[in-house]
């Protein structure tokens, strides 16, 4: 799964229309975390029986669970309702999980959660949002990997794309750009940026945009298109907090915008 | 020649059929100049820089600039004379500027028109005398008409007068003959309803990709469209209808909505401010900064940007 940067597969965001569906693939990614030798989550709300239920698929489901190989945990345990979640509380829950996994002898923690309850209301989305950035730059340099499930029937595919764009990878028309972290802090940014997703596109850096060193790189060697909004939303926000953004693209309209508009804070630069 | 207001902009439209009547015609508005002393540059192909320095003699005084790429887009055209008129400009003269007009072929025809009427309100305020050279040799009649309505003098080689039909910048914008392209009269290869930008971009690429015209040429070209839906999208009126017609060598797409269009006759044409300070516009100086083949289009009902690229001859 993991190609040259080493990001995609370890964290995945599907946004479902079909439970069913979304079971299959919840195991099929929990199969693959097994065979890179981790421990494995279910997290989900509902009660204990039918969240075992989804993951029945799973082959030796109810030895690993024994084992504490398969661990199953119901949302409701662990959140109230429409609770906004503070980023720092999951992260820390994941990052002891995942030195608990390697202290018992696993490479490390693959997790499938459908998070749909946590992300109901635009404020707990915002919370949320942080917290995927957040636990997404874990990844880069730890054994966690993350499928992240949200339920479009009961979010709309609006909501959904705040999420998905925050991953490496995304199911099938969820989202038209990718925002993530890459190693020693720099960001990817994939796919194509214009008029029908820019408001997106501008909260999501606004959000999650690297501010502490005066530096930062975006890899877009993945991007496809970006228009003169974005370019320049980028530029705004490099210059609010006075930092440079490197922009690492191949996509001639990266460099021809720049040049055009005079961006001083987004320099480009070829691959 | 008609004296010019202190602080005006004078725009003349100068005539020539042949080499003789060059050196007639435009020999006596650097000699005004020289007689002055005013500041006189002159942007024309060497051919005929020679003829006036033949007349002129060697040192006469006059500037002669490079062509360049002087009008590789129209708005970048504009920034250019901008920046001529300020470097050469004088505390009490008029800086006369004589150059030959834009490339008026194709689509770009529309752009450049819209241009030689900006000039009026852009410069209103600068103390220039301005001289397009204009060969009539093929000079088709139409053009000549859009082009009156935006110089105050005409000159020949029988000397200068004042043009009657001269009409204001916005008036001369607004009355200016349609442009099309001629695989317009053919039936599109594609055509989308409503579509994304995203989906525009990719159908246009696919259709391009066989063209022939150079990938950079068109990547310019698909950000330009991008840029033209959006602002459909976002200001225009529904049904919006992307057309695009594709033969070897030349590709032509066409984004139309039902709404009036832009108010500003000189919308996409003018120079900018600073980045971050930019409002409203943008997208269309852009898209005529990387596709000067572009025509902006308004009809009973409907507001049509169409878009060129060929590959060179």
């Amino acid at each position: 799964m993991a190609d040259q940067t080493g990001r995609r597969g370890d964290h995945l965001c599907w946004a479902y229309t079909d439970p069913a569906d979304l079971h299959q693939r919840a195991v099929a990614f929990l199969t693959e975390g097994l065979s890179r030798g981790h421990r494995i989550e279910y997290l989900a709300a509902g009660a204990f029986a039918d969240l075992l239920d989804h993951v029945a698929g799973l082959t030796d489901r109810d030895t690993l669970l024994l084992e504490g190989r398969l661990g199953i945990r119901s949302l409701d345990d662990l959140y109230g309702v429409d609770e906004v979640v503070d980023p720092a509380v999951p992260l820390a829950a994941y990052a002891a999980a995942t030195d608990a996994a390697v202290e018992d002898g696993y490479t490390g923690l693959t997790v499938v959660a459908d998070a749909t309850p946590l992300v109901r209301s635009d404020e707990q989305r915002r919370a949320f949002r942080r917290y995927e950035h957040l636990v997404d730059r874990y990844m880069t340099d730890h054994p966690f990997a993350a499928m992240c499930a949200y339920d479009v029937t009961a979010l709309g595919w609006a909501a959904a794309a705040e999420l998905a764009c925050l991953h490496p990878d995304a199911s099938d028309g969820s989202t038209g750009f990718r925002w993530y972290a890459g190693v020693g802090g720099s960001v990817h940014l994939d796919g194509e940026v214009d008029i029908a997703n820019m408001e997106l596109f501008d909260d999501t850096v606004a959000l999650t945009l690297p501010t502490a060193a005066r530096s930062v790189t975006v890899d877009g060697s993945r991007l496809e298109f970006l228009d003169h909004r974005a370019m320049l939303s980028l530029e705004r926000q490099a210059r609010r907090h006075d930092i440079k953004v490197t922009l690492v693209s191949d996509a001639p309209v990266v460099h021809r915008l720049a040049d055009l508009l005079g961006l001083r804070a987004v320099r480009p630069q070829w691959q | 020649m008609t004296p010019i207001q202190a602080g005006g902009f004078e725009h003349g439209l100068g005539f020539f059929g042949s080499d003789d009547e060059f050196a007639a015609t435009f020999t006596p508005f650097c000699r005004d100049a020289l007689e002055q002393d005013a500041p006189v540059v002159v942007r024309v192909a060497d051919r005929y820089a020679e003829l006036l320095r033949d007349d002129l003699g060697p040192d006469a005084g006059v500037v002669f600039a490079a062509q360049g790429d002087q009008y590789q887009d129209p708005p970048g055209a504009l920034r250019n004379a901008i920046d001529l008129i300020e470097r050469h400009s004088h505390p009490t003269r008029p800086v006369y500027l004589l150059g030959e007009l834009p490339p008026m072929t194709g689509l770009g025809r529309d752009a450049w028109v819209r241009y030689e009427a900006a000039a009026n309100r852009v410069l209103d305020q600068r103390r220039v005398k301005a001289l397009c050279a204009t060969d009539t040799r093929g000079l088709d009649a139409s053009l000549k008409d859009d082009l009156l309505r935006s110089h105050h003098v005409i000159v020949d080689a029988d000397g200068s007068q004042p043009n009657p039909a001269f009409t204001t910048p916005e008036v001369a914008a607004a009355a200016r003959t349609p442009v099309r392209d001629p695989l317009e009269h053919t039936s599109p290869a594609l055509q989308l309803h409503n579509p994304t930008p995203g989906a525009a971009r990719h159908a246009v690429a696919r259709l391009a990709a066989a063209s022939g015209v150079r990938p950079a040429q068109i990547d310019d070209l698909l950000v330009g469209l991008s840029e033209v839906l959006g602002n459909a999208i976002r200001h225009g009126t529904e049904p919006v209808q992307v057309s695009a017609w594709s033969v070897a060598g030349k590709v032509v797409v066409a984004v139309r909505d039902s709404g009036s269009g832009p108010a500003d006759p000189f919308v996409g044409l003018l120079p900018q401010g600073e980045p971050g300070e930019r409002v409203g516009g943008l997208g269309l100086w852009i898209s005529h900064r990387l596709c000067p083949q572009i025509s902006l289009s308004v009809d009973a009902s409907s507001f049509t940007v169409r878009m060129a690229v060929e590959a060179a001859a």
